[in-house]
């Protein structure tokens, strides 16, 4: 198979931007960016079912299109498109010009492609940057308010920071192995003794810290709840799902081949990297009355959950790992797509008290919401649960009991706060008619079809996960 | 049976569609659905005291091994028959006790689906199936118990309750989890075959300490019990159905099921019959110092948890045998007498038994129902609940002195308690009642009055459910028992004792009022204690959440930064210094040129300056000084091209730096001293660390010079004499263009930025 046709997708993905552009200098029309985004995002997914079957060879050296890959392709590429469907709505509400956001959002998935696909420190870090610039513009699109620029800012500097980091890191590998490519590294660290020199380590710690900006886990995590907050509703979905994803498809597999799990000293720190982000994360969220900034917090506590799998490391643990972010992705993109759909042009719905007896209004809406936070909280039913269970199995299955016990722990803890937002919904409404957001919007047709949709695969992989979890294998089968 | 099972939910999910039809009598139309249920369980009665067992089994999670399994033996049958017939007379009744409620519909869609749940808790044998219909059953109540969502105290009760029983769930999953691993199978059947694997593991203890987390959280034992006196804030046929009759019995279950698993260890008999010890005579004290109806019965209830979780604990024959009966006579009189306490409260408008009183003249049916409850609970003969205490005693007279004298003591506190709650309120004098009484509807009736005739009939003829008991019994034991019951033993030690027990609960009830103030000083250990401990958890949680808040995420870029740094210092110079080897970094410091040293210098001087700049234009040109001696190391050490590229950015961007800072003003200093000193100290651990792994890094040689290559190749590959030339067109013409490129980009984009800046000008 002629390597370059594997490349298919990525190049449809790559050119989804430069066709928006040429457009958009043209011809600005808002619906038009929409379409030709998603059919940008559309057009690799339809070619994956057929480039899957087929054994792709690596691209030495810097790309690999194997079933790993074209399955992260085609979830990441799934997600950007809910996250299109939401900003188109968004967007109709803020003055200004829309098309361009589209041009960034395709940018970024183009680089978490090649994330996904990058078996060598260049392409890992060209994709990383592909993602990083496009995301400093999309958190800072509303340009004229106040939040999204501190955010912005927030964002740039210590994304920066930690892009420093994390090329120094890969320098100090390439001095101690000789290779930036991935699979040459498998060979070299084969042949060395078990005894890691200080600058193998010293580059490991460096690009933990880099992949840890971008996971938001603790201690990197502190840009999470400022960003959420400021930085438009569908970016941060974008945010917690696409961009955290594509990055933890990246530590898969480098932790497949580089060698950084086989380590002991970079696995604890990895473990407890889990275990603050686990416990501070979930602690935090507990007084958040702002829902986006809650969901950050959570969303640190879930990255943690995930590293533990990621740390269990046995092929059990890439499945976990991959399913659990699945999950993962539906629920983030249905709760943050109910916050968008939920906001109007006086107010965004971001605060938990704007939630106050939504039942009584828009009883199908809260119904939704409820099941998404069941999910995040893993209670059965949800996909949720199932993904939780995967990696609670996989830590058991790996030895890691001290892991296992401390992420059940702070669950518990996790399940007060989600709670607490499905109280709210259930009280009766306030008096005052004028404090919450208006629960009269109508959701559009897309709208609600795409949260209908996430709702019902929520349900549907919490009680019938086999058909998921067998594609799951067959896709991260070809990892190893 | 799977259909059995899950047609629960699927009903659920319609009820609210169902209602519509009939509002009216919704309550009877939902009744049939258990009853049918009722009936389709008792259908394989037969089958099932033969000793049969029917199992199902259907595939679900083939990919990790799981299989919905469902197995019906005798334990699971006589649960799965308490869930279905006590149902259908709690929705019955619901009916009425609810009528006119604007969010019957929702009562219906969770009474149903937590009908379900909890059959499914009872008939799975798979670990996992059965995890999950616990925690959907935990769920379930969260939503029944705060029905009346607008009060502040069934909400919090809500979540009180699911908080611990979460917490428990979660304990339980993480056992479940570890007892799969272990033992190789989820099947608890398979786990109970092969038990020696597991019981021989060194991680026997912390599985055991897992399940019962699970077990005693759900089952309110001491000192997780205070969530079921608070869960009274919900509608009474929920407090009925779920605090009495099924949830808070699935701890107990749990434990009678996998005792063939888990039991029969040391740790087992000592820790499960203490727990168990400790909560009946507990709560069974508790009791005589609630005046609230329900609280009464709440607390009562929780003792006998105590002493079904006792009596698995000591685990022989007699004991279990004891447990089912006891199980039997309980769910039999305790469901009746909350339905009667929710009657008093419905038709009076209270339910303190200070305000209450003579109401069998206005509440003659009920009543009636109430009294045969009350008798069945004081273990009076001939009433079913004398079989149960006899069977009790027999069991632990068995046992040791201690659980003799704690099951005595808890016999008679629970006669004074059964009569303040089920005599009390009808005998004496009628008083002022904020409703005026009156006998309720039939469908709030049949149901105690249902109940009652069982305790009577069963009294008298034992007999009947002997046999439905002892295949239970012999599902917990994993062997063959057959058990005999009579009310009337002869006159022997037991009958004495029963004797001696109504003599002493005579006595407390009588001196009520002395008793509890002689022994009120021990009613704070055991009442303040745990739900305190709670209330302290909650705000410990709360306290450390506004610390960190305060400490870590206070909104300042710089402490994020600073964080960052500091953690990767820790890390750098802990890992350097366990594994680090400072003799690679012995260097010849005589190969450094003058000029060189010069060079450095400056840019060293660069850097302290742009740190100590007063205004935004001197930091860009310090900064521009650091950049243009990084780019003549760059020349010395023979990269013109890329110095070249480097003058050409430091140029073009102290260009911009220059139009842009042009607007803004100038420095301010809002950083305090210490400040400036910590992140001094921790920019240098930082950078002292990079300039270590470099001088580290340095001593490694990996491939030839480059330079080597293009010297050799430039005339062979590239047909140039020239080799700077075939360098730059040939070998990275790529790189060439692309930094031609770049600088075609920041030509245009300062070219833009003038422009900007004079239509500016003219634009004013």
């Amino acid at each position: 198979m002629n390597p370059f046709s594997a490349l298919t997708p990525i190049v449809l993905l790559g050119l989804t931007p430069l066709v928006l552009m040429l457009v958009i200098s043209f011809h600005r029309s808002h619906r038009l960016a929409v379409v030709i985004s998603l059919v940008g995002m559309a057009l690799p997914l339809a070619l994956l079912a057929g480039t899957a079957t087929s054994a792709a060879p690596p691209l030495a050296p810097l790309l690999i299109i194997d079933g790993y890959a074209l399955f992260y392709i085609g979830l990441l590429s799934t997600a950007t498109m809910v996250v299109v469907v939401l900003s188109y709505g968004f967007l109709e509400r803020v003055p200004g010009n829309r098309e361009e956001f589209y041009l960034l959002l395709t940018l970024a998935t183009f680089g978490c492609a090649v994330l996904t696909a990058s078996n060598h420190f260049i392409s890992f870090f060209l994709g990383l940057e592909i993602l990083s610039v496009s995301l400093y513009g999309l958190v800072a699109y509303l340009r004229t308010t106040r939040t999204a620029l501190e955010s912005g800012i927030k964002y740039l500097i210590l994304a920066a920071a930690s892009a420093a980091f994390l090329l120094f890191g890969m320098a100090l590998i390439y001095a101690d192995l000789g290779t930036m490519d991935f699979t040459a590294m498998t060979s070299v660290l084969a042949a060395k003794t078990r005894e890691p020199s200080v600058l193998l380590l010293g580059g490991f710690g460096m690009v933990i810290i880099g992949a840890g900006f971008k996971l938001a886990v603790v201690p990197f995590h502190m840009w999470a709840p400022d960003v959420y907050q400021g930085a438009p509703t569908p970016v941060t979905a974008y945010l917690t799902t696409v961009s955290k994803g594509a990055m933890v498809a990246l530590l898969l597999r480098y932790g497949q081949y580089g060698g950084l799990l086989d380590y002991d000293s970079v696995a604890s720190v990895l473990a407890v990297i889990a275990v603050l982000s686990m416990f501070l994360g979930n602690l935090l969220a507990l007084l958040q009355d702002n829902l986006k900034r809650l969901l950050a917090y959570s969303s640190i506590a879930h990255l943690g959950y995930l590293l533990v799998a990621v740390i269990a490391a046995s092929r059990e643990g890439s499945h976990a790992v991959t399913f659990y972010l699945v999950a993962y992705f539906i629920t983030s993109l249905g709760i943050f797509g109910i916050i968008t759909a939920l906001s109007d042009e006086r107010k965004e719905a971001d605060e938990i008290s704007d939630y106050r007896g939504l039942f009584w209004r828009r009883p199908w809406v809260s119904g939704a919401l409820s099941l998404m936070l069941f999910s995040l909280a893993g209670i059965p039913l949800t996909a949720g649960f199932v993904g939780k269970f995967y990696v609670l199995t996989a830590g058991v299955l790996s030895d890691l009991w001290a892991l296992v016990i401390l992420l059940v722990v702070s669950s518990v803890i996790g399940l007060y706060y989600y709670l607490r937002i499905i109280i709210t919904m259930y009280l009766s409404a306030p008096e005052d008619p004028s404090s919450p957001l208006s629960a009269t919007r109508r959701f559009s047709l897309p709208e609600g079809l795409v949260l209908a949709g996430l709702t019902v695969l929520l349900i549907w992989f919490g009680i019938y996960p086999a058909p998921l979890l067998s594609a799951i294998q067959a896709a991260v089968g070809s990892l190893a | 049976m799977i259909y059995a099972v899950l047609s629960g939910f699927v009903l659920a999910l319609l009820a609210p569609a169902l209602y519509r039809l009939s509002a009216r009598w919704s309550g009877v139309v939902f009744s049939v659905f258990p009853a049918i249920l009722a009936l389709y369980f008792l259908s394989h009665m037969e089958a099932v005291v033969g000793g049969e067992a029917v199992r199902v089994a259907w595939p679900w999670m083939p990919a990790m091994g799981l299989e919905l399994s469902f197995n019906l033996d005798g334990l699971g049958l006589l649960f799965a028959l308490a869930i279905t017939v006590v149902g259908t007379l709690i929705i019955t009744y619901a009916g009425s006790y609810l009528h006119g409620h604007p969010s019957l519909p929702r009562f219906y869609l969770f009474i149903l689906m937590f009908m379900a749940s909890m059959l499914g808790v009872v008939l799975s044998d798979n670990l996992i199936a059965l995890f999950i219909f616990w925690e959907l059953t935990s769920v379930t109540s969260y939503f029944l118990i705060g029905f009346e969502h607008d009060k502040d105290t069934a909400r919090a009760a809500a979540l009180q309750a699911l908080l611990v029983t979460g917490t428990g769930g979660l304990a339980l999953m993480a056992g479940v989890l570890l007892m799969g691993q272990i033992g190789g199978s989820f099947e608890i059947s398979a786990l109970a075959a092969d038990n020696a694997a597991l019981q021989g593991h060194r991680l026997y203890p912390l599985v055991l300490a897992l399940v019962l987390a699970g077990a005693f959280t759900k089952s309110a034992q001491v000192p997780f019990h205070f969530w079921l006196p608070s869960a009274m804030e919900a509608p009474t046929p929920v407090s009925a159905y779920l605090h009495s009759a099924t949830m808070v019995k699935a701890g107990v279950y749990l434990l009678a099921r996998l005792s063939p698993v888990l039991g029969g260890s040391d740790i087992w008999l000592y820790v499960v019959t203490g727990f168990g010890a400790a909560t009946m005579l507990a709560s069974a004290y508790q009791a005589l110092y609630q005046t609230d109806l329900k609280k009464i019965l709440a607390y009562s209830t929780v003792s006998v948890l105590g002493t079904l979780t006792m009596l698995i604990g000591l685990g022989d024959k007699l004991a279990i045998k004891a447990a089912m009966v006891f199980l039997m006579a309980h769910v039999l009189y305790k469901a009746a007498l909350f339905l009667v306490a929710g009657s008093i409260d419905h038709e009076t408008g209270t339910r303190d038994i200070r305000n209450l009183g003579g109401l069998r003249k206005t509440m003659p049916i009920i009543c009636a129902g109430a009294a045969v409850g009350a008798l069945s609970m004081a273990g009076l003969p001939p009433f079913f609940g004398f079989v149960g205490k006899e069977a009790l005693y027999e069991a632990v007279t068995h046992g040791n002195l201690p659980v003799t004298v704690i099951a005595v003591l808890t016999s008679m506190l629970l006669f004074a308690v059964a009569w303040l709650a089920g005599i009390r309120p009808f005998s004496g004098a009628e008083t002022h009642t904020p409703k005026h009484a009156h006998d309720p509807p039939w469908t709030m009736w049949l149901g105690p009055v249902f109940l009652g005739c069982l305790s009577v009939l069963f009294g008298f003829m034992p007999v009947l459910p002997e046999k439905l008991l002892s295949a239970a019994a012999s599902s917990v034991l994993a062997k063959e028992v057959h058990m005999h019951l009579a009310l009337w033993h002869g006159f022997n030690a037991l009958l004495v004792l029963s004797l001696v027990t109504f003599a002493l609960g005579v006595l407390v009830y009588w001196q009520l009022e002395t008793i509890k103030r002689v022994t009120a000083f021990a009613l704070p250990a055991v009442h303040r204690g745990p739900s305190h401990w709670y209330a302290l958890w909650l705000r410990f949680l709360n306290w450390s959440a506004v610390g960190q808040t305060r400490v870590l995420q206070n909104g300042y870029l710089r402490l994020y930064l600073a964080t960052i740094m500091t953690v990767t210092a820790v890390l750098a110079w802990y890992t350097f210094l366990t594994y680090g080897d400072v003799t690679v970094v012995a260097m010849d410091w005589g190969d450094i040129g003058v000029h060189e040293w010069v060079v450095g210098l400056v840019a060293l001087v660069g850097a302290i300056a742009t740190v100590r700049a007063q205004t935004f234009l001197r930091a860009v040109m310090a900064l521009g000084v650091v950049g243009y001696s990084v780019a003549l190391i760059f020349v010395l050490y023979g990269a013109p091209d890329l110095a070249m590229t480097q003058f050409l950015i430091e140029t073009l961007s102290l260009i911009l730096f220059v139009f842009v800072f042009y607007y803004m003003p100038p420095f301010k200093r809002f950083s305090r001293r210490v400040v400036i000193v910590r992140h001094a100290v921790i920019g240098t651990a930082v950078g002292a660390f990079f300039t270590l792994l470099v001088l580290v890094a340095t001593s490694v040689q990996w491939h030839p010079t480059i330079s080597t290559y293009f010297s050799e190749n430039s005339y062979l590959m590239g047909q140039g004499r020239n080799i700077v030339n075939v360098i730059l067109v040939d070998f990275r013409g790529f790189d060439t263009l692309g930094e031609i490129t770049v600088l075609a980009v920041a030509g245009i984009g300062v070219y833009s930025l003038i422009r900007l800046r004079l239509g500016k000008g003219r634009g004013s």
